[in-house]
């Protein structure tokens, strides 16, 4: 596509979501149809196997207060293409690359699954997958922004929670939902990633419009830190000793993730 | 059935499915390196195809992708200005192929209710079936059949084919539905007529336009209706609805941070609304314009009949219509309504030594007897929030209402808990209101079928309505939970033949005496794509097609402001050895019937198939204006999968009432409650009266309060799941993401848990206290998201008490509570339907 140098992006509005889960379905049966376009998956293969780590919008529940003046939310858990992405940066197999469009993307077949994305991201994203040995995370349906198209979970959305296409549009649609909210609620609205965050993750191409006062059960915090990109970057101003250092993390994240694949989540919730 | 040309529908993607071929192999594989370069969005599609969902009821319309004669994706039909489906529907593929399907004909050989059976052909299975079914019919035992259709797929053909054979005993589902409480209590006041019904498209909540949506009974998320009231929702909130819950629990899809909640205790939601409504009347908050205008707010009721001062009472004038007697204030004397120039809405008078007073007066005094704080405790809340509530409803009338809620009875007061909602959206005159409450509008297509009549025999739920007490307003054919009641009481006479045509009898309701009926019929025929409770009981199953394996004509019934007309297309052929309803119906139909009755009755259908029934019904549309139907066209409707017509006039109407307005005072309830103390029925009297008065529901018939163990046990959907059985619930896609949101625990209000020591995660046996030796066991969740009263489960999501069918479902839950398995078998006072979580149960921790 001609449009290829434009910028995209997303955006989920916590306040027209009405909860249905229609974009974690939408993106899980998305990256179905992708394993039968490009891995020649036979249909009934791909819809009768989990494959959890194609869901790259996870719903995380949280709760706080007393009944009756209790707050629960489930934040749509997912990856929101940093512009500075840590996950870049650290990867050792250099599988992970940002387009031109804002998306940023994990290259499965250069993935080794060391873990290292996800320890650097400040949103605690990538999700590493026992059954194949990989790291995932949402792609910001690039082959089908690029192409034109709207993202799965846009799709999948009845209820213009979430839009998804050129740059400008949504920023200007978010703008204009954060300024009525503001102002129907009264009380300060954010459309999160819109403005630069901090210098960790810069501003994002997929953005979240809620409520100030709630950024942290929408998993938005006003200050993401990764401790391990933020050593990182420590190390980096040590010239010499970041060579070895950086080795040191992507080993420790080696035996990290050994240990890991034998007593994963995974392998537990197989078992039951 | 044949894919015809009609079905292929030009690609609007053409130019990515052209991009998309490249680098295709011989076999369809792509080339390994196309993961990381793609820029293409999808690959070589063939066709895409109309479709209408039926992962739940709703039918909303969608577009499937068919690729190498698989389906691959199913997106809503975006030719409409709602375009919307949920995340059941985009996992229909997920049910379509799913492993574990019902895969061929099958014969029972262990005991009913063991779910041990034989694979059998389908000749052997048909004719087994026929030739009981035939046996019955030539000894004059037609009506001896019961047929009990729900998810079938032989829309148009099977209640003509039922009807043909001669059986008049219908029990569909709805009496845990649609016909139900919500019918009945809106019906009250803008419907009219012998029984006053309004179903759920006749008024709705305009969502979009709307300042504030009190949603009671009802959570747009979970009991989704995508297409369009969901659509509609989410564009509410996004131009800033505000919303205000009143639930025993905290459902998200209402909204999470802007949002009111009041929570309920099961059951006393009159309580609330009877506070609301005084602190309405309190306030002046009502639209006296409106009520004037528009309703019967200045009718004069006659204190000792509770009637309307009727014409006769009068000397001086004269019935004419729906005219009635107002006192009017100019003239200062009573005249028709038709001659007045101001009515008066408030009063007590007296004509020729009768009392009367207007409806509105009538309305008001009968709140005299409480106050508002009383109500407030009752109902679980505080006098603040109900005080509130109707000064936020006062600020923002007519752009706010109450929503009707949804379908089900749920309690034995639930008629007049929706009753007292269409009053109070009647005082706030929000009826035919921008943002208030809109009406619907559906066309038609006629069936070129017409069924036999059948004479001489009685159908048992009309024999019910009209011989025994408080069936009197059960909506014929529709009455599910009267069966088993039938057979036990064996009248008017036995059933023998259950043909189960895609319906859940066990999971649905009444569910033990249900079982128990079944173990008394000579013959059980479960004809499902999948395994549900109730064909671990049948004698026979037939493995039906679903919804994707199988066109259908054009779907009409969709709950709209307005109509719309749209494809179901076959988008591929039937896996395994399934069979969709007409083939099973003809076949059936074939061995029944002699040669010339079929060729009578089927003849045409035979030779035309479905295709003969969309082309007639396209022929005969009843509904349209003139202006769409000079502008409907065939080819567009094919082209675009779905038609919309123009919207219902916004404008406030009562559609056949006996007064021709709204009756905010209704003159239907007046005369049931008229009828019922007449009968010294007292006690049935108290759920049909026009005033705003208290009637409890059963569980409170039983005790005032509960003990420190136990819970009403209520339900709501999580929009994951469905009532629609294994083809949600045993979705591996659906329940990836609903295990990550604990969709199959039962939740309990976090300090009334640990006060009973249990931790979120533990395993709880719980049982109806009617019941104490039907167990069922369920994950606790621990929540402060739960009123204290309340046992909260996603319905349809655990496997409740009849779990035996479990072994045969490999991805859905093995525990899970499921109320109407264990519900006690009781009946909404005189209209019948299932009030389905009206019981008590105990929780207590499983060793």
């Amino acid at each position: 596509m001609e449009n290829q140098s434009k910028k995209k992006m997303v955006c989920f509005d916590s306040q027209a979501c009405i909860k249905c889960f229609s974009c974690t379905i939408g993106c899980s049966t998305e990256n179905r149809v992708r394993l039968q376009r490009d891995k020649n998956y036979n249909i009934e293969k791909s819809i009768s196997e989990k494959l959890e780590h194609y869901n790259y919008i996870k719903p995380v529940y949280s709760e706080s207060g007393n009944f009756p003046n209790v707050l629960a939310v489930t934040a749509l858990k997912h990856c929101n293409h940093c512009s500075v992405p840590q996950c870049l940066e650290i990867c050792p197999t250099k599988a992970i690359s940002k387009r031109e469009s804002g998306a940023v993307v994990i290259d499965e077949d250069l993935c080794v699954g060391c873990q290292s994305c996800r320890d650097a991201c400040p949103y605690d994203i990538p999700e590493y997958s026992p059954e194949t040995g990989r790291s995932y995370k949402c792609i910001m349906c690039y082959d089908r922004l690029d192409a034109g198209l709207r993202t799965a979970c846009d799709v999948a959305c009845p209820s213009v929670a979430i839009f998804s296409g050129d740059e400008d549009y949504v920023k200007a649609e978010a703008l204009k939902r954060v300024e009525n909210y503001s102002k129907v609620f009264n009380k300060p609205f954010i459309a999160y990633g819109l403005d630069e965050i901090n210098s960790q993750v810069g501003s994002l191409q997929f953005i979240t419009i809620a409520p100030v006062e709630n950024q942290d059960e929408y998993l938005i915090p006003k200050s993401p830190r990764s401790f391990t990109a933020t050593a990182r970057d420590i190390i980096k101003v040590g010239g010499i000793a970041a060579g070895v250092a950086t080795l040191a993390v992507v080993g420790l994240h080696a035996r990290h993730w050994k240990k890991n694949s034998a007593d994963s989540p995974f392998n537990n919730e197989e078992e039951k | 059935m044949k894919l015809t040309r009609r079905n292929f529908v030009k690609a609007s993607l053409s130019t990515v499915a052209a991009t998309a071929a490249i680098g295709m192999g011989s076999n369809g594989e792509l080339v390994a390196e196309a993961v990381a370069a793609v820029s293409k969005a999808d690959f070589g599609i063939e066709r895409q195809v109309f479709l209408c969902c039926r992962m739940c009821a709703q039918f909303c319309p969608m577009i499937g992708y068919v690729r190498d004669e698989r389906l691959v994706r199913l997106e809503a039909n975006p030719n409409s200005p709602y375009p919307a489906i949920c995340g059941r529907g985009k996992a229909a593929i997920g049910a379509l192929y799913n492993p574990d399907r019902i895969k061929t004909p099958l014969i029972r050989v262990g005991e009913r209710g063991e779910g041990e059976f034989r694979e059998a052909s389908w000749d052997e299975a048909l004719d087994m079936v026929a030739t009981k079914l035939k046996e019955l019919r030539d000894s004059n035992e037609s009506h001896s059949v019961a047929y009990m259709p729900r998810f079938n797929t032989a829309i148009g053909l099977d209640d003509y084919f039922i009807k043909c054979y001669g059986t008049p005993n219908t029990f569909s589902y709805a009496d845990g539905c649609f016909a139900s409480a919500n019918e009945l209590g809106f019906g009250s006041i803008f419907t009219g007529g012998k029984e006053s019904r309004a179903g759920n498209s006749a008024v709705m909540g305009d969502y979009e336009n709307a300042k504030l949506a009190v949603l009671i009974s009802r959570n747009p998320a979970g009991g989704l209706v995508a297409f369009p009231w969901g659509a509609a929702y989410g564009r509410g909130r996004k131009n800033g609805l505000k919303t205000v819950l009143i639930d025993p629990r905290k459902a998200a899809g209402t909204g999470e941070t802007d949002t009111e909640w009041l929570p309920v205790i099961p059951g006393r939601d009159i309580y609330l609304l009877m506070g609301l409504t005084k602190e309405i009347f309190d306030n002046k908050y009502y639209d006296e314009e409106y009520l004037v205008k528009y309703t019967n707010s200045d009718m004069l009721v006659n204190l000792e009949t509770f009637q309307a001062y009727s014409m006769a009472d009068s000397e001086n004038e004269t019935a004419s219509g729906k005219d009635y007697m107002v006192y009017d204030e100019v003239a200062q004397d009573f005249v028709m309504k038709s001659k007045s120039t101001q009515p008066a809405i408030l009063g007590e008078f007296e004509i020729n030594g009768v009392a009367v007073k207007t409806g509105l007066q009538m309305l008001i005094d009968s709140t005299k007897g409480y106050t508002v704080e009383e109500m407030a405790e009752k109902s679980g809340i505080t006098v603040e929030q109900i005080k509130k509530l109707a000064k936020d409803l006062n600020d923002t009338k007519p752009a706010c209402f109450l929503e009707r809620g949804y379908r089900a009875t749920r309690y034995y007061n639930s008629t007049q808990e929706k009753h007292l909602i269409a009053v109070v959206n009647g005082l706030l005159g929000v009826y035919g209101r921008k943002g208030g409450l809109v009406y619907g509008r559906t066309v038609k297509l006629k069936s070129p079928l017409t069924a036999p009549k059948i004479e001489g025999v009685e159908q048992v739920d009309k024999y019910y309505k009209e011989n025994v007490k408080g069936f009197e307003l059960i909506k014929l054919t529709h009455m599910r939970r009267l069966f088993p009641k039938a057979v036990l009481d064996e009248k008017p006479y036995k059933m023998k033949f259950a043909f189960i045509n895609g319906l859940n009898s066990i999971g649905g309701g009444g569910g033990a005496d249900m079982a128990t009926a079944l173990t008394k019929m000579e013959m059980i025929l479960c004809i499902s794509p999948y395994w549900n409770e109730t064909t671990m009981f049948a004698d026979v199953i037939l493995p039906d097609t679903t919804f994707m394996e199988r066109s259908e004509p054009p779907v009409t019934g969709f709950k709209a402001t307005f109509p719309v007309i749209a494809l179901h297309q076959q988008a591929v052929a039937p896996m395994y050895q399934a069979k969709n309803g007409y083939w099973i119906i003809e076949q059936l139909a074939q061995r029944i019937f002699t040669p010339a009755e079929y060729d009578k009755y089927f003849g045409e259908f035979s030779k035309g198939g479905v295709d003969y029934l969309t082309q007639y019904g396209l022929d005969n549309i009843t509904g349209m204006t003139a202006n769409e139907k000079s502008n409907f066209n065939v080819s567009t409707l094919y082209s675009n999968g779905i038609w919309c017509g123009d919207s219902a006039k916004v404008i406030p109407k009562a559609k056949n009432t006996a007064t021709g307005k709204l009756e905010i005072y209704s003159l239907f309830m007046s005369k049931w409650h008229d009828k019922l103390l007449k009968e010294k029925r007292y006690n049935d009297a108290k759920y049909f009266t026009p005033l705003i008065t208290w009637a409890p529901p059963y569980w409170m018939t039983k005790k005032e309060t509960l003990d420190y163990d136990e819970f009403i046990p209520i339900t709501g959907f999580h929009p994951l799941s469905s009532f629609t059985g294994a083809q949600t619930r045993n979705n591996i896609l659906l329940s990836t993401i609903g295990s990550m949101l604990d969709y199959d625990a039962v939740f309990m209000n976090r300090e009334k848990g640990e006060s009973l020591g249990l931790t979120s995660n533990d395993i709880v046996e719980i049982y109806n206290i009617d019941r104490p030796s039907m167990v069922t066991k369920a994950r606790v969740v621990l929540t402060d998201t739960v009123n204290p009263t309340s046992l909260f489960s996603f319905y349809g999501v655990g496997s409740g008490y009849f779990n035996k069918m479990s072994d045969k479902l490999s991805v859905a839950s093995k525990i899970g509570f499921n109320p109407n398995h264990v519900a006690t078998h009781i009946f909404a006072p005189v209209e019948g339907s299932a009030s389905s979580q009206d019981f008590i149960v105990k929780v207590r921790r499983a060793n």
